[in-house]
């Protein structure tokens, strides 16, 4: 018996033409055998009819279509129309979609037919095929197949050339700093010593401090050295750490006070300039130097005394009674130097290069924290 | 025989048409979490009931034992992370189910508005004409915009994606386009199966 069944929804219409099975007078007998299907869209003349085959490839498509509606995924499958794919939807402009289906004519040959609809007409041509497959009475072995995409399938937000631009941005920009810091020269390994730094810094301190008549080039490590070594007296190297010392302490007070103020630097430079002078022999002599000396200092030490702890000195002294220069014998004598009268009674020469050629006596004066001082000569072998 | 137990609850029968997904975690992903969530905000934008018609349909479908009350509707809803007060908790398998299944129950009460909506959208684009000369179009559109800019968290970068009225009202019309397909006999199944494009494995 020739089953028709319509399926009709607001923008189109599915006419299934079919053979049912079961016995003639059974009007409930489902149907079995496709015939014929015809899509009709109200308001356009094209129509959609094939068999079977047409009908399953529809189906497909379209759910799989409504399904890429539905995510905002598209399927990366789709392809041109082909025989093994007779129907392809794809977005078309202005929120309209195109189905191009490949269906015989009326001559039986096969011609790619194109149909562009809209939003609700692709839903309502998905719902009529939805309602056949629900229908138990037409067609009950047709089935469904819904899946939701494999991730494979699903391509990459960026393209693969949009992907390497910034690769090959950053390896080329690699390449260009690379080219440029080559350019460069390669900085020279520069091995300073500490002390040649230091000493360094205490020139220029004393320059800017000073006339810049007292700048002392014999303060320079390797000048004091070879001095030491001639003279064998005071180790050089130790007073050139004194010097250093103290330039670190005062330098700020050595580039403020004004220029009779000595500082520490020039006192240490007047030292060393010291070692190769000559001694004063007379014992008379150095006697009254002592007496000398101690009056000087007593008078100038400040009262009430500073420091807290012995401070012992070497000072030199010429046969004239000048204070020539002085060299700490303990660390809290570093400390302290400001405390006692030393700094200012020391006599800066006026032309530091120039040799010492007059004889000068060595004592090792001691500030106790009472206020009490001694004084005692040195002879040279000490 | 005396049972110390009660039997373990298995989920409603009407979530069992929607089969499991085999995602390479227990939870939703991030997409279905979203999507759901805007899906809801459209049909809250359509019906200015909404929000209490979701309610109502959880109660109605019997999926109380899932989205027990209000409180745990929003809270479900907060997962999507573009929200302003996101939680960070995931998505069960059977709540999105669950949604699911609310949503299309919902947008098939609305289908002839749904599709008054889009017709009318494809004469105006057909005439070049601009969404507010169609006046229920507009209302649903003004109405969307509003509940996403008050929900959502305008620091985040998917939010930001959307800070202009024009991409909202896209936003508002592909969601449209998605109830629809949400109204139709395989519905449910097909929103299901489309939510999870591209994450299974």
């Amino acid at each position: 018996m020739t089953v028709l069944r319509h399926y009709t929804l607001p923008n189109c219409s599915l006419m299934v033409e079919g053979l049912s099975s079961g016995e003639e007078t059974d009007p409930m007998a489902p149907m079995t055998v496709l015939l014929n299907t015809e899509f009709t869209f109200p308001g356009m003349k094209e129509t959609l009819s094939g068999g079977r085959e047409f009908l399953e490839a529809l189906a497909k498509a379209v759910g799989r279509y409504s399904q890429s509606i539905l995510s905002g995924i598209s399927d990366p499958t789709v392809e041109a129309v082909s025989e093994t794919r007779p129907v392809v939807l794809q977005p078309s402009e202005n929120h309209r979609h195109q189905l191009t289906a490949k269906v015989a004519d009326s001559h039986g040959k096969d011609v790619d037919k194109t149909l562009t609809l809209s939003t609700v007409q692709i839903f309502d041509l998905q719902e009529a095929i939805d309602q056949l497959v629900a229908d138990a009475q037409t067609l009950p072995d047709m089935t469904l197949h819904m899946a939701p995409l494999h991730r494979r399938h699903v391509r990459p937000a960026e393209p693969v050339s949009k992907q390497v631009v910034p690769v090959a941005a950053g390896v080329s920009m690699l390449a260009a700093s690379a080219a440029l810091l080559f350019m460069l020269p390669v900085p020279e390994v520069r091995i300073e010593t500490e002390d040649q730094e230091t000493t360094s810094q205490v020139e220029s301190e004393t320059d800017s401090g000073d006339t810049g008549a007292s700048s002392p080039p014999d303060l320079e490590g390797p000048d004091v050295d070879a001095d030491s070594d001639t003279t064998g007296t005071t180790s050089a190297t130790s007073s050139d750490a004194d010097a250093d010392i103290n330039a670190d302490a005062e330098g700020a007070d050595a580039t403020v006070e004004a220029a009779p103020v000595v500082t520490q630097a020039e006192a240490a430079a007047a030292l060393t300039r010291l070692s190769t002078a000559p001694e004063v022999i007379d014992p008379e002599a150095i006697a009254r130097l002592e007496t000398d000396l101690l009056a000087v200092l007593e008078s100038e030490l400040a009262n009430p005394v500073q420091f807290e702890e012995v401070l012992i000195y070497r000072v030199a002294v010429s046969e004239s009674g000048d204070l020539l220069g002085y060299k700490y014998d303990n660390d809290p004598a570093i400390e302290s130097v400001n405390d006692t009268p030393l700094p200012e009674l020391t006599f800066v020469p006026v032309d530091p290069e120039q040799v010492l050629e007059e004889p000068v006596a060595q004592f090792r004066v001691t500030f106790e924290p009472d206020g009490a001082i001694a004084v005692e000569p040195i002879s040279d072998s000490e | 025989m005396q049972v110390d137990s009660p039997p373990a609850q298995s989920s409603p029968l009407i979530l069992e048409t929607l089969p499991n997904p085999s995602l390479p975690t227990p939870d939703c992903p991030r997409r279905v979490r979203v999507d759901l969530d805007l899906l809801m905000l459209a049909i809250e934008a359509l019906d200015v009931a909404g929000s209490e018609a979701l309610l109502k349909t959880v109660e109605q479908l019997a999926l109380k034992a899932i989205i027990s009350g209000r409180v745990k509707l929003w809270l479900i809803r907060g997962t999507n992370p573009m929200r302003r007060h996101s939680q960070r908790s995931p998505m069960s398998i059977d709540e999105a189910k669950a949604l699911t299944v609310v949503v299309c129950f919902l947008a098939k009460r609305l289908t002839v508005l749904i599709r008054q909506l889009l017709l009318g959208y494809q004469q105006l684009s057909d005439k070049q004409l601009g969404l507010e000369h169609h006046f229920r179009l507009a209302d649903y559109l003004q109405r969307f915009r509003s509940l996403f800019k008050a929900r959502m968290n305008p620091q985040r970068a998917g939010v930001i994606a959307y800070s202009t009225d024009d991409k909202l009202n896209e936003l508002a019309m592909m969601l449209l386009t998605r109830l629809l397909f949400c109204t139709g006999t395989q519905g449910p199944q097909r929103l299901w199966s489309s939510l999870f494009d591209g994450e299974v494995v």
